[in-house]
């Protein structure tokens, strides 16, 4: 090989011993600086703690001597301290992933296959009576069921001469740009009305309060991946399907779901993910009972001060099974999310 | 079946629900969203115009108006949100010069795009300067407002700012149905005012952030404490009858800090305390030691134990009529890291809500204590007088986190989506690794980083040492602590842009470029002219995507450095948590909502003028 070949690429995509070279160091560097802090919550896990408070030690076996104290520590000595965050958050994070799916994927496929017209002057009343309803409950403490059934029937009774004399409408699109845009709101600014309502109806520090909380969080995104699953799915068997006399339902139980079937399982892990990590709604909804992991870990400097060994175990409970998943889901996650920004 | 038959009751159910299935598929997640989104937003904007007190039975909420949102951009609150704005040097007046000339530039070129002339840009742009002077006018300085805010007091809505408020929103009203009816007869100079007031809230906010950032002059004294007695009590006096601007208070052990205290302009006055009054001390320390608080006044002292690391505690006051013009702080554990008084209350009132305001003012002469029970050999005392300094406040430190975030991650993400699609052997192995730190808890990325960043016992010792930094404790100083909360953000955040940039690169034909390689382009103009314009759209999108997300930003700087120091990394979900902790609903909910607007303010410009421009 001649030294100039060594700079030069055959191709694009194929770049040169040289570049080949530079790309390496590149990604090795960056591989580096992920994994790094990975592999230094994994020994500092076996580590005792005068193995991490005299000074960095690297080696597992040549530094030091690696011990599962910490791990015994949390599984053992202090298991009941862990079990029931740990059961909290699998139970909290499986069934709002599992009712944000069903919510989601039903409303993702209603946009992606019916056509709504809802009148923009049904909307304009209904957020009329709401506010009405807000005003007289909380200003002028009038019992809420009166008022909800007042408002309601009222909204309903509007709603006559709205459909009859308006033509203005909003379409698909607005609906689930609607549905979306939820994300824009930050959390904090809608936990405190909903702390306060749990708080009357005797449901804080309870699993059901962050299931029905992450559930709402988590519905924009199961809306946002699933509609563009559902758009490329295509219609002649669904049609086909209908002019052999099969229900909506049917349609959608028996031919869609089964389809979209991967691109379910995607977003189920993905929200997954997102309730397992979520930390700000459980930090103002849960106290002890309902304590879920990233709680917990939180908590550890509080409580015991910077124990590095037991909190990288606790760490390493949370983030495994989050990095199997990663590492399985890797092709999914990328066309899912790619789907989703190129469309949104 | 009678093909004549009327219909039985479970066939008509059966084709009303076939009928009705679009509805039933949508209606629940809408009612849903309805009510644990839009309805808590809505009583979020009540809540944010009251005051709410928890009470036997129920929740006391009382209307109040603008004050939460007074007291955050004129109030108590103000340098602790808006930061301690400076007045400016020459530099900085010349960068937002030059700003303005690219604002101008900008909202030119669009109206030269739409084929009008020079003078009504100048004619337009003089209308918009003259209606924001006189907006200010009505906001700052006339004097109906006084009388309105004497009607609204009568009726019961005695409340500071609300009538400005009140004025300013109707102006705000008045120029929206100006704007209308303009739309009618002239949408391109819609377009325009739309810029102009997008750019006019862009320059306040670059001000605020220059004006933060002011450096100020700084003095400093060390006093040994040793020279005066083992049990050190030091009083600081200050004579001159001003304000005592930001001042940073250490106690020194060697080169170690043993107690750090922080304070602020001094608007915390302490005086005519009634008797039945308990005076209530919060405070936050790094470590988790025991601490021993006392409270030194001119008639009596109050004592603190505290065992844990605990927010709040109330202290019996002994002192009636008097001001408290002195504080003890003294600590039974030689090494107790950082101390900080958070916020000093009377019974529910705010005294000082920031965090890092203790000074304590009376009659032009200050005094603050340090008092060490146990003598440490060395110890010193050092006092920073840096008056005349900025300080940003969460909105700034907020948008640091957004923007410098963002910049990077997009830059890393882009050169790493660039490599990997290269084909190398093994390149499938590092996509898998760039993916993971997106799926890690941020908390449990704090802690790590957290890790990390330990200059004692660190795995970058050797690495800190060598560059005579051993001692250094990056949690002491505000910048270095805000940059370890954007390199934990980055760290986590890159795979997002790293994917979604890596598919789409994937996704370019590959024509293109080898046209271009046979015609001898080098890859870097390759890179230039046919990769990243198309790779704009994609990018503008997950940029989008990226903001909406970055300014939530919350668990990182919680976990990590806890706010502090002082309030120097605190993102404005965190203002609004700990505002909330302090039971004060309201104003947490009036954070709350600004961060709503901001993050609403910069997603639609962001959209309308960048996004729809690069994704065209």
């Amino acid at each position: 090989m001649r030294l100039a070949d060594f700079f030069k690429s055959k191709s694009l995509r194929k770049p040169s011993p040289f570049q080949a070279l530079i790309s390496y160091i590149l990604l090795i560097f960056w591989a580096f600086v992920v994994l790094f802090p990975l592999y230094w919550l994994l020994i500092t896990s076996f580590k005792l703690p005068f193995q991490v408070n005299d000074g960095p030690f690297y080696l597992p076996f040549v530094d030091f001597k690696p011990s599962l104290h910490a791990w015994e520590y949390i599984f053992v000595t202090v298991w009941n301290d862990t079990a029931r965050p740990l059961v909290n958050t699998i139970i909290v994070a499986l069934s709002s992933s599992v009712l944000a799916l069903i919510l989601g994927g039903t409303a993702a496929y209603g946009l992606s296959r019916f056509e709504y017209r809802p009148r923009v002057w049904g909307i304009v009343a209904f957020i009329g009576f709401m506010l009405l309803a807000i005003v007289g409950v909380v200003r002028f403490g009038l019992p809420w069921p009166i008022v909800a059934g007042v408002t309601l029937s009222l909204f309903i009774l509007s709603l006559i001469p709205i459909i009859r004399k308006t033509k203005r409408s909003v379409g698909n699109n607005d609906i689930a740009f609607w549905l979306i845009s939820q994300r824009i709101l930050p959390p904090v600014a809608v936990v405190i009305p909903i702390y306060i309502l749990f708080q009357q109806m005797g449901l804080l520090d309870t699993r059901a309060a962050l299931i029905i909380t992450y559930t709402v969080v988590n519905l924009p995104i199961v809306v946002w991946l699933m509609r563009d699953y559902f758009e490329n799915i295509p219609l002649e068997l669904e049609e086909s399907a209908k002019v052999d006399g099969a229900s909506p339902y049917r349609v959608f139980w028996s031919i869609v779901l089964p389809l979209a079937a991967p691109g379910l399982v995607a977003t189920f892990l993905f929200v997954l993910v997102f309730a397992w990590n979520e930390y700000l709604l459980a930090l103002f909804l849960s106290s002890a009972k309902a304590q879920t992991m990233p709680l917990l870990v939180a908590a550890q400097n509080a409580t015991r001060g910077p124990q590095w060994w037991y909190m990288s175990v606790l760490i390493w409970v949370m983030i495994a099974p989050v990095i199997v998943l990663a590492v399985i889901l890797e092709r999914y996650i990328s066309r899912g999310l790619l789907v989703g920004a190129v469309k949104g | 079946m009678a093909p004549n038959s009327p219909p039985t009751f479970a066939e008509k159910l059966r084709e009303w629900s076939d009928k009705a299935a679009g509805t039933i598929f949508l209606l629940p997640s809408i009612i849903v969203v309805l009510f644990l989104a839009i309805f808590p937003l809505i009583i979020s904007l009540y809540l944010s115009l009251s005051r709410v007190k928890f009470e036997q039975g129920g929740v006391k909420i009382e209307f109040i108006g603008f004050s939460n949102y007074a007291k955050l951009f004129i109030g108590s609150q103000q340098s602790h949100f808006l930061g301690v704005i400076q007045v400016l040097s020459w530099v900085e007046w010349l960068i937002l010069a030059i700003a303005m000339l690219i604002f101008i530039f900008f909202a030119y070129q669009y109206w030269h795009n739409q084929a009008r002339k020079v003078p009504s840009f100048i004619g337009y742009a003089f209308a918009y300067g003259l209606g924001t002077l006189i907006s200010f006018y009505i906001f700052f300085r006339w004097p109906i407002a006084a009388k309105l805010n004497s009607v609204l007091a009568a009726l019961g809505l005695n409340q500071l700012s609300s009538a400005r408020l009140i004025l300013f929103l109707l102006f705000v009203v008045a120029f929206i149905l100006l704007i209308t009816w303009l739309k009618r007869r002239d949408g391109a100079a819609v377009g325009l005012i739309y810029r102009f007031i997008s750019f006019q809230l862009l320059f306040i906010l670059l001000w605020l952030a220059l004006s933060n950032m002011v450096s100020g002059t700084r003095a400093s004294a060390q006093l040994a404490l040793s020279e005066v007695s083992p049990v050190t009590s030091l009083k600081l006096n200050f004579k001159e009858d001003r304000p005592v601007g930001n001042m940073r208070i250490s106690l020194l052990s060697g080169e170690n800090t043993l107690i750090s205290l922080y304070s602020d302009k001094d608007d915390l006055y302490v005086s005519q305390i009634p008797e039945d009054k308990k005076l209530r001390l919060r405070y936050r320390s790094d470590t988790w030691y025991a601490l021993e608080v006392k409270i030194d006044q001119e008639r009596g002292l109050f004592e603190i134990l505290i065992d844990d690391r605990s927010w709040e505690k109330d202290l019996p006051l002994l002192l009636s009529n008097q001001s408290i013009d002195s504080l003890k702080l003294s600590s039974r554990q030689a090494e107790m890291g950082n101390f900080y008084i958070n916020d000093i209350r009377l019974d529910d009132k705010a005294l000082s809500t920031d965090l890092n305001q203790w000074q304590i003012n009376q009659g032009g002469q200050s005094s603050i204590s340090v008092t060490q029970l146990e003598k440490v050999e060395g110890a010193s005392l050092v006092i920073r007088d840096a008056s005349g300094a900025g300080r940003p406040g969460t909105l700034v430190v907020t948008l640091a986190y957004v923007l410098v975030g963002i910049a990077l991650q997009y830059v890393i993400g882009l050169s790493l989506a660039l490599l990997t699609t290269q084909k190398l052997t093994g390149r499938r192995f590092f996509r898998v690794i760039f993916l993971l730190p997106m799926m890690i808890t941020p908390v449990g990325v704090a802690y790590t980083f957290r890790m990390l960043a330990d200059t004692s016992k660190g795995p970058f010792k050797p690495l800190w040492e060598a560059v005579g930094l051993g001692n250094f404790s990056w949690a002491e100083s505000a910048w270095s602590a805000r940059w370890a909360v954007m390199i934990g953000d980055i760290w986590q955040w890159t795979p997002f842009m790293f994917i979604i940039l890596l598919a789409a690169v994937e996704g370019l034909p590959d024509e293109l470029f080898e046209a271009a390689h046979v015609d001898g382009a080098s890859r870097w103009q390759i890179f230039l002219n046919i990769t990243l314009p198309q790779l704009i759209p994609v990018s503008a999108t997950v940029i989008l995507i990226r903001m909406i997300e970055a300014f939530k930003i919350v668990d990182l700087p919680n976990v990590l450095t806890n706010g502090g120091p002082g309030t120097a990394t605190e993102s404005l979900t965190l203002h609004s948590f700990f505002t909330w902790r302090a039971l004060d609903l309201g104003g947490s909910a009036a954070i709350a909502y600004i961060l709503m607007l901001l993050s609403l303010f910069f997603g639609m410009t962001y959209a309308n003028l960048i996004h729809a421009k690069l994704g065209r």
